[in-house]
């Protein structure tokens, strides 16, 4: 049976679903191609979740502009070499057609450059924060950032996750791309899809079955088309009893009702299979009942009883993590429900369960935790202390100093080397309004010291003691 | 301002090292001989170590070729294998520059290497002895793994004396054309407990609101600047209100980056602050302490930090 998520993607930019406004800003850029020469932005980014339509409107842009498609995947061998290689020599060469005829871009043929998952690219980065490793990948961003300058062909960049693209190096692909954002797609218009591909197949449904796979997508198109396939093979009707059989239910619903048992009953006999239940990690389930243990167990004693359990649960997580056995799980449950639930004295009346604030945080700041990163590392190399020095022991005072002297700030921007973004997040939201006068300043004394060194230089005074050099290039500890 | 005075007033010279005479006075001796054994330098932060790696490198290779003779490693950055096996090896086993015969690599906070990174590190010390000298650096030398130590000698850097400390700030108000008061160099002092370079960060930060230093600015400049300040979740948690220490705990783990263990020890400094019987402030540090080994031992630090802050509240509303 042929993969209904290939078998149903749009051929045309009119099939896809949802996203009217991202469609519009993609086929807007697409004509400003038609012309001789090529636009001022020859390249975009489409960013958004997975199941969005990115891939599937690049594909079906280049059929309605009758483009040639190069596609360049995550997967392949992504180094600077391969990128540039295949990007470019697909860029700027003229080549033949599949019938072998030579094919001149100009003559309509153009070929589109889809390079899909362009966030992976680096994701060393994110693993070992501030190591030097991190650059091994870096001559991918640069390709990149080079193929797009010189290239005569337009080019799609696909992300989930648009700043992981922009940071560390990326940030120029902000001046030479336009970025375009896709939403999470409607129910109804998921389920409109759903029924026509139902249409198609000839299986009857019903509606309430596609409602609740569309909703239980969130969003994700390929997703719910992907279930509802699932769901159809070997079957001519499908309805909701179908979907109880698959165990699948409403994921939020079960993660209450497990809670409700773990903070409401005091059975550790039957709060041991709750965590299969679930259907999550149990170190994930443990962030749930974390986050609602203080909401639940409002009495002091309880709560440290309940925190005990949970500490004493993460304790085995770690165990098992470090040492890869598994066989250490079981307890961690057990103590993170049974454990919980037996810490309790009496019965408390709350009944609103709140997922864990702690992922929601981290999720929101990942931003400017990037940044924030960013600069303890320009910092730490400059002071020769590690990257979780700089941002601890030393950041915290830098950006008092930054925010107090604008000499300094100024100073900094150009030593550091620091990005406008960076120069913004050392401001803070109070002092922000400095930052056009410390980029501006910035720019003017780098004029102004080339003009001291020449002036030193010619007349070349004996200064006979070593003093700071006012070049304020300040050597790092070791500059290699 | 120009310069952080971290870096613009590091010590360039091994004779202007400040305090740690009888260290110093054994890198000396190695830089005039040109013969230096591996070393372990152990001790509390702001104390002067790397200061001396980099002073020594100076003196024993000359300016000249002192950066290509020594090489740099964070190992808190790269703490795996990883650099064990890649870059310090690829570094060792090329010769030195100049009239030498070794290099230097120089292992800061060497006690974050994993056991595997350390035993690796050991065979590449005896492999690469002949033509590499290995520094290392670490809060304990305890944490380093007993083979190691053995191989090397091992430094103690003792927190620097308030005298040493109070020449040497004196010494950067002269160059700053700062007026520093008696009570400012006290206050100073009893914030930096030891820690150089925390006294001169502090210092500048002062310097960047004016050019008189007293207490008063020097306290202005610690209690408004900090969000990130630990105290403030400490007592957030007394006053009973959990919730909101948990949403400060997340901001100084998340928004500030902190690691955990840093948040433990600074909770555990600022126990001795706080204005409870003492009875409860050795509670408060037994469950410090259990709370650091169950960070070490366990896989989420916020929950371990939670668990903290409850006993934290707990006290708290026994003294209410």
């Amino acid at each position: 049976m042929e993969d209904w998520t290939e078998k149903y993607r749009p051929k045309t930019l009119s099939d896809v679903v949802g996203n009217e406004r991202a469609l519009g800003s993609l086929r807007t850029w697409a004509r400003t191609w038609t012309g001789e020469k090529p636009p001022k932005k020859k390249a975009v980014v489409l960013s958004g979740k997975p199941g969005t339509g990115k891939t599937s409107s690049a594909l079906a842009l280049a059929r309605d502009f009758k483009w040639t498609v190069i596609e360049l995947n995550a997967s392949d061998a992504r180094n600077q070499e391969t990128i540039k290689r295949v990007a470019t020599a697909g860029a700027i060469n003229e080549t033949l057609d599949m019938f072998g005829n030579y094919q001149d871009s100009r003559a309509g043929g153009r070929k589109l450059i889809i390079l899909d998952e362009a966030d992976n690219l680096y994701e060393k980065i994110e693993k070992s924060e501030g190591s030097a490793s991190d650059f091994s990948d870096r001559g991918g961003k640069k390709a990149i950032i080079e193929t797009i300058k010189i290239t005569g062909q337009p080019i799609i960049l696909i992300v989930n996750d648009y700043y992981g693209l922009i940071k560390g190096g990326g940030e120029s692909l902000k001046d030479i791309t336009t970025v375009i954002t896709y939403y999470e797609v409607n129910t109804g218009q998921i389920v409109d899809l759903l029924r026509r591909i139902c249409r198609e197949e000839n299986i009857s449904t019903d509606l309430k079955l596609l409602q609740l796979i569309a909703e239980k997508s969130r969003g994700d198109v390929r997703s719910a088309v992907h279930d509802l396939q699932s769901l159809c093979i070997g079957r001519q009707q499908v309805d909701v009893g179908s979907l109880d059989a698959l165990g699948y239910r409403d994921r939020e619903k079960i993660i209450f009702d497990a809670l409700r048992d773990v903070f409401k009953t005091k059975n550790i006999q039957n709060l041991r299979d709750i965590t299969f239940s679930v259907d999550m990690n149990p170190d994930t389930f443990l962030l749930w009942i974390v986050e609602n243990l203080p909401r639940e167990y409002l009495a002091i004693d309880d709560l440290i009883r309940g925190y005990d359990a949970v500490s004493k649960a993460d304790m085995f997580f770690g165990r098992v993590s470090k040492r890869q056995y598994y066989g250490l799980w079981p307890y961690a449950c057990d103590l993170m429900t049974g454990g919980v639930a037996v810490a309790k004295t009496r019965n408390y009346g709350n009944d609103r369960y709140y997922p864990p604030s702690w992922m929601k945080a981290l999720k929101s700041s990942k931003p400017v935790r990037g940044i924030r990163d960013s600069v303890a590392l320009k910092l730490g190399r400059q002071c020769s202390v590690s990257v979780r020095k700089s941002r601890g022991f030393i950041l915290p005072e830098f950006i008092s100093l930054f925010q107090n002297d604008i000499h300094f700030a100024c100073a900094m921007k150009r030593r550091l080397n620091l990005s406008e973004g960076e120069t913004e997040y050392l401001l803070g939201e109070k002092h922000v309004h400095k930052l056009k006068e410390i980029l501006e300043c910035a720019e003017k004394t780098d004029d102004k010291q080339v003009e001291i060194e020449n002036v030193r230089s010619d007349v070349k005074r004996d200064d006979g003691k070593k003093e700071m050099k006012v070049d304020g290039r300040q050597p790092s500890l070791f500059d290699f | 301002m120009q310069d952080i005075w971290i870096e613009k007033y590091r010590p360039k010279k091994l004779d202007d090292v400040v305090g740690q005479e009888p260290i110093i006075e054994r890198l000396k001796a190695y830089a005039a001989t040109k013969s230096l054994p591996h070393m372990i330098f152990a001790g509390p932060a702001g104390t002067g170590k790397t200061t001396s790696v980099l002073a020594l490198g100076r003196e024993l290779f000359g300016e000249e070729t002192w950066k290509q003779n020594m090489h740099e490693l964070n190992a808190s950055d790269e703490r795996g294998i990883g650099i064990i096996r890649g870059k310090i090896k690829d570094f060792a086993r090329t010769a030195p520059i100049g009239n030498t015969q070794f290099k230097i690599i120089f292992l800061d906070e060497a006690d974050s290497l994993t056991m595997d990174a350390q035993a690796a590190l050991r065979r590449t010390i005896e492999r690469y002895s002949h033509i590499c000298r290995f520094i290392l650096s670490a809060n304990y030398s305890s944490k380093i793994i007993e083979p190691i130590q053995s191989r090397c000698a091992v430094f103690r850097f003792k927190p620097l004396r308030a005298d040493d400390i109070k020449k040497y700030i004196r010494k950067i108000a002269t160059k700053e054309k700062l007026e520093i008061t008696p009570d400012g160099l006290e206050t100073l002092i009893f914030i930096a407990r030891g820690d150089l370079r925390k006294a001169i960060n502090t210092l500048q930060v002062g310097a960047s609101l004016g050019h008189k230093i007293t207490a008063e600015v020097l306290y202005e400049t610690t209690a408004t600047a900090k969000p990130e300040d630990v105290k403030n979740l400490i007592n957030t948690a007394l006053s009973g209100n959990f919730m909101a220490a948990r949403n400060q705990l997340y901001d100084l783990l998340i928004k500030y980056g902190l690691s955990g263990e840093d948040i433990v020890k600074q909770i555990h400094q600022a126990i001795f602050d706080l204005t409870i019987p003492d009875e409860n402030k050795v509670q408060l540090i037994e469950r410090t302490g259990e709370i650091e080994f169950r960070i070490v031992e366990g896989s989420n630090e916020h929950i371990q930090l939670e668990t903290l802050l409850a006993q934290f509240m707990l006290i708290g509303s026994k003294l209410r």
